[in-house]
């Protein structure tokens, strides 16, 4: 659905650690089978992800809002006194994603899911 | 990591060039004294943001590489060389390939998004989109 948070993303220097910590407390199942390695969390809600941090960058969550068309969306982001942090991307399983900011300077993530046959 | 690296991976490029290429040659190119060139490679002296600008002036980088040239990796080089492949390994082959962790891959990965040096496309992965 346009507008929908569709995932969550925690940015972490130990991206490791994080996913032990919630995979104890909570029960979440991680998996990184897939070709980035990216550390994807089953939480039996709204599901996300875990991806590691720059060194020097701050812990965070980013939320991650489903879009028809990322393009359009960056075109009113910016509109809006947003901004493009990087740009479309079309992931190895055909997602497609990209990453602004909004105007108090917090991350967040834009994603069109790979069309289901 | 940062602009010690790159002026590390720098010299290393040029000497792989000419052998007999040597840190004062490098210096003199640069328009700086030996001793600071040497204390900035081996992270003993910090870099101001004056002397980077200064020393990137005088590498004439363009403003992509200007930016990755503050965070650079030497692990960024061996991602821009297997986008440049027909078919590029995914993270974990490219951290057993490299010896690093995939976690390390991906935050290199995600700099060279950011910048603009390499897009993900998809079933190709990621594409060099910088030469």
């Amino acid at each position: 659905m346009d507008g929908a948070v569709a995932h969550w993303q925690m940015i972490t220097r130990d991206p490791e650690a994080l996913a032990r910590f919630y995979e104890a407390a909570f029960g979440w199942s991680f998996s990184a089978d897939n070709g980035l390695g990216y550390r994807t969390a089953a939480t039996g809600g709204l599901d996300g992800g875990v991806w590691p941090a720059p060194p020097g960058a701050p812990e965070m969550v980013q939320l991650f809002i489903e879009v028809a068309d990322i393009d359009a969306a960056l075109v009113r982001i910016e509109a809006l006194g947003g901004k493009l942090l990087m740009p479309r991307q079309v992931l190895p399983d055909g997602d497609v994603m990209a990453l602004a900011q909004d105007p108090l300077g917090r991350p967040f993530g834009l994603m069109t899911p790979a069309a289901k046959d | 990591m940062g602009f010690a690296a790159f002026l590390n991976h720098t010299f290393e490029q040029r000497r792989m060039r000419n052998r007999r290429y040597s840190l004062r040659a490098f210096a003199r190119n640069l328009g700086v004294d030996h001793a600071s060139l040497s204390q900035w490679m081996r992270g003993t002296r910090p870099l101001s943001d004056e002397a980077i600008d200064r020393l990137a002036d005088a590498l004439c980088l363009s403003a992509v590489q200007r930016a990755h040239s503050r965070e650079f990796d030497p692990l960024d080089v061996a991602l821009v060389e297997a986008a440049a492949t027909d078919a590029p390994p995914t993270t974990p082959e490219l951290a057993r390939r490299l010896g690093a962790t995939a976690d390390h891959v991906n935050v290199c990965l995600a700099r060279l998004l950011r910048l603009g040096l390499l897009t993900m496309n998809g079933a190709a992965w990621i594409t060099r989109t910088e030469g």
